[in-house]
């Protein structure tokens, strides 16, 4: 059987048509992986975008609150100032008056009224000693103005707390500055506010004024307000921008998605960013992607078992059944189907042309046996045939000649016992019975010889050809003394033939060519060869009495004769046994000739035969 | 019959044939030690006399022996002769009109002395047969001399 192993595929070889299955299974699950992702970073895209839009928004609210914070202030302040507690600055009312306030309003870290000259008469939350606020920048501002001031973010002396201190100047009905108001607007308040408005856990707030300075920071505004940081890689771009969007990383380390953007006080320009974490931002679609990518990898992983395991049921085991059956058929099982039913589909074509093909091999190979059956019948029929011709011919050797032997024995007899009898006639008659006898020996021999041929096994050997040209040359001069023979032979390729026949053939051609050269004074004989690319031709040419060519056919034929006997002697068999021996040999033989010019007999052996096993005998 | 004396057995069925050969050995003056056997059968009981000892293959110094025969082929006749312990020194020349390969070569298998084709013409018949006589009767030895 021809099924080499290193075809047979293994489960898990490249090859296979199982994981060629589960390859375009997972080339089709590629595009989705692509469009999961895609969509992943269009989302985040999205996500980016939405984030600094919320941050816009959130900052532009901020804004607002803060001018809405600062107009309450501005309300409340002159709201208090038209109150008699303060006019006529009374502590104690005023006190009872702030802590009202500042219970209402938890945006106020306290609530203080001072003198001109900066002693506070009145606070809230209450103070234990009594506060100078001379020498805020804030007081000495809304002294100088007298309008509302708002000052630099500080720890408040009357809470403790870090607030934004805003200042508001209480005037009498003549206009005279009689006294300060002032209250700290809590700068932690105002962030936990703002990030209550919805942005996310960790997310931050920054404003700053045109310089750099840091006007809020949430988280951590104690640690950052009031200071100059016009370096600070997110303040730089938000002043030389005004608005817009960043990612940024803070000291902390967290990567943050800034909006920001500017906003105006009266007098003064002002920039706010809000800072989201990424993280947060990203939180959602990171879910969905791990979600999708675990969804994506369950149905991979479904898929690819339903390939290998359909793969095995609908692919595999049809074609490893084909397989077998093939190989049973090849291994000569004729009778051995695939069988219906048939799958529908391309599989189930195959297997029913696969049946149909091993009807026709099987019904070929019926007539083939037949066929076979019926030369075989032929041939012993031809090889009985063979054996009838052989015991004929053995008669006829046996047969013919006895007799012939007694009427030449006893017409020789009667003239040696009563020569003396006859007259001349009488011996002439008995000299033509001898001669003729003779000529008859020679056609039964000549006879026999040809019907041997037919018979003879066929021995082929390399030949040299110039050497047994030389041997039959050679023997025909020695035959003819007295004959003025030049015979030539060119150098002659060998040839792989019986050498005993071959031999025949050339002392035919050679004989043929000195009996008709006899009328010639200078008998001229060639012997030429060539080596064709598929059969070598080798040639007798001499210069007799030549044919016409019109009688060409016929000089291959038994007992066929051109010259009249009495002129050149012979059977008319030679060339006969020439034509039977080349033939034997799968070569040809022709003639061509004119008359009183000479002829040219040729034959040629098939070459491949002898380059084939002289090429053997030359390694050997 | 009387074959004490005769030292050439002919075995041969063409009368003609035998007389040639009877006329070929007369020129050598041999011709009266000649016996002819005219089929294997006749051969073989000449070679084999039923409940006698001795007889013609005392004095045998060569049988020329025919290969087709009636009733016995010369094959089988050749074939006792060599196969027999008491003949098997006699020389046995087949002389034979069949020049076949087979013939020639199933002869000397069986044990065959020599094998000598006819010759056609009379002449070389004639000269055959009497090299033949010379060579058997004149200048080989056998055994019981």
């Amino acid at each position: 059987m021809n099924s080499s192993p290193d075809l047979e595929p293994s489960r898990f070889s490249l090859g296979g048509l199982r994981v060629r299955a589960i390859f375009l299974v997972l080339l089709a699950i590629i595009p989705l992986l692509g469009l999961t992702l895609y969509s992943y970073l269009e989302q985040r895209a999205l996500a980016i975008a939405e984030a600094q839009r919320d941050a816009i928004l959130v900052v532009k609210f901020v804004t607002k609150l803060q001018q809405t914070l600062l107009q309450d202030t501005n309300q409340l302040f002159q709201t208090l100032t038209q109150l008699p507690q303060v006019l006529h600055q009374d502590p104690e009312g005023c006190k009872l008056l702030f802590a009202r306030v500042i219970e209402n309003h938890e945006n106020y870290t306290a609530l203080i009224a001072a003198h001109t000259d900066g002693k506070v008469f009145a606070s809230a939350p209450g103070a234990s000693e009594s506060i100078d606020v001379s020498d805020r920048p804030w007081f000495k501002s809304v002294i100088q103005s007298r309008d509302m001031v708002i000052g630099e973010p500080q720890v408040g002396r009357v809470s403790g707390r870090f607030s934004l201190p805003i200042a508001f100047p209480v005037q009498n009905p003549s206009g005279q500055l009689t006294a300060v108001l002032a209250t700290g607007l809590d700068l932690e308040w105002l962030g936990k506010f703002i990030l209550q408005t919805g942005l996310p856990d960790q997310s931050t707030l920054l404003m700053t004024d045109s310089n750099g300075k840091v006007m809020f920071k949430y988280p951590n505004p104690e640690k950052y307000v009031g200071k100059q940081m016009p370096e600070s890689p997110i303040i730089k771009t938000m002043i030389s921008r005004k608005e817009g969007v960043m990612e940024g990383t803070c000291a902390g380390g967290v990567s943050r998605l800034y909006g920001f953007t500017r906003f105006s006080s009266p007098n003064q320009e002002f920039y706010a960013a809000v800072g989201i974490p990424k993280e947060v931002a990203f939180a959602g679609i990171d879910r969905a992607l791990k979600r999708n990518l675990l969804y994506l990898g369950l149905v991979a992983l479904l898929v690819v078992t339903a390939a290998w395991f359909g793969g095995g049921l609908f692919i595999v085991r049809p074609i490893k059944k084909l397989q077998r059956v093939t190989q049973q058929l090849t291994a000569g099982d004729l009778g051995v189907r695939t069988g219906p039913p048939y799958r529908s589909g391309e599989m189930g074509l195959l297997a029913r042309d696969f049946d149909q093909m091993a009807d026709a091999i099987q019904e070929r190979d019926t007539r083939l046996k037949q066929a076979a059956g019926e030369l075989n019948r032929r041939l012993l029929e031809l090889n009985a045939a063979y054996k009838e011709l052989e015991s004929f011919s053995y008669t006829v050797a046996h047969d013919l000649r006895a007799p012939l032997r007694g009427i030449g024995g006893f017409s020789r007899i009667l003239l040696e016992d009563s020569g003396d009898k006859l007259d001349a006639e009488g011996i002439r008659c008995l000299n033509i019975i001898q001669s003729e006898i003779k000529k008859m020996g020679n056609l039964i021999d000549d006879l026999l010889a040809f019907s041997r041929l037919g018979r003879r096994e066929i021995r082929p050997v390399d030949l040299n050809m110039a050497d047994l040209a030389g041997t039959v040359s050679a023997g025909l001069q020695e035959s003819a003394p007295d004959r003025n023979l030049q015979i030539q032979i060119q150098p002659l390729p060998p040839a792989r033939g019986d050498r005993e026949l071959i031999r025949q053939v050339l002392e035919n051609l050679l004989g043929n060519a000195l009996k008709f050269t006899a009328p010639k004074e200078v008998a001229i004989i060639e012997v030429t060869g060539e080596a064709k690319a598929e059969e070598t031709v080798y040639c007798v040419k001499d210069n007799g009495v030549g044919f016409e060519m019109e009688y060409a056919p016929k000089l291959f034929e038994v007992f066929q004769r051109l010259h009249p006997e009495s002129e050149f002697p012979g059977t008319g068999m030679g060339l006969a046994i020439v034509q039977r021996i080349v033939q034997r040999h799968r070569g040809r033989v022709w003639g061509e000739g004119k008359v009183g010019e000479g002829a040219k007999f040729c034959f040629s052996l098939p070459r491949e035969e002898a380059e084939g096993k002289v090429s053997v005998g030359e390694q050997a | 019959m009387n074959l004490n004396g005769a030292n050439i057995l002919l075995v041969e069925d063409n009368p003609q044939d035998a007389e040639l050969v009877i006329r070929a050995l007369k020129k050598q003056n041999l011709a009266d030690q000649v016996h002819v056997a005219r089929d294997g059968a006749e051969a073989l009981e000449m070679i084999f006399p039923p409940g006698e000892s001795g007889g013609l293959r005392e004095n045998l110094k060569v049988i020329l022996l025919d290969l087709k025969l009636p009733k016995i082929s010369g094959f089988e006749v050749l074939e006792k002769i060599k196969n027999e312990a008491r003949t098997r020194a006699i020389p046995v020349v087949v002389l034979t009109s069949s020049p076949e390969e087979n013939d020639i070569k199933e002869s000397y298998r069986l044990g065959a002395n020599s094998y000598v084709v006819k010759p056609v013409e009379y002449d070389n018949f004639i000269a055959a047969v009497a090299q033949l006589g010379s060579y058997w009767l004149l200048l080989n030895r056998t055994g019981s001399e």
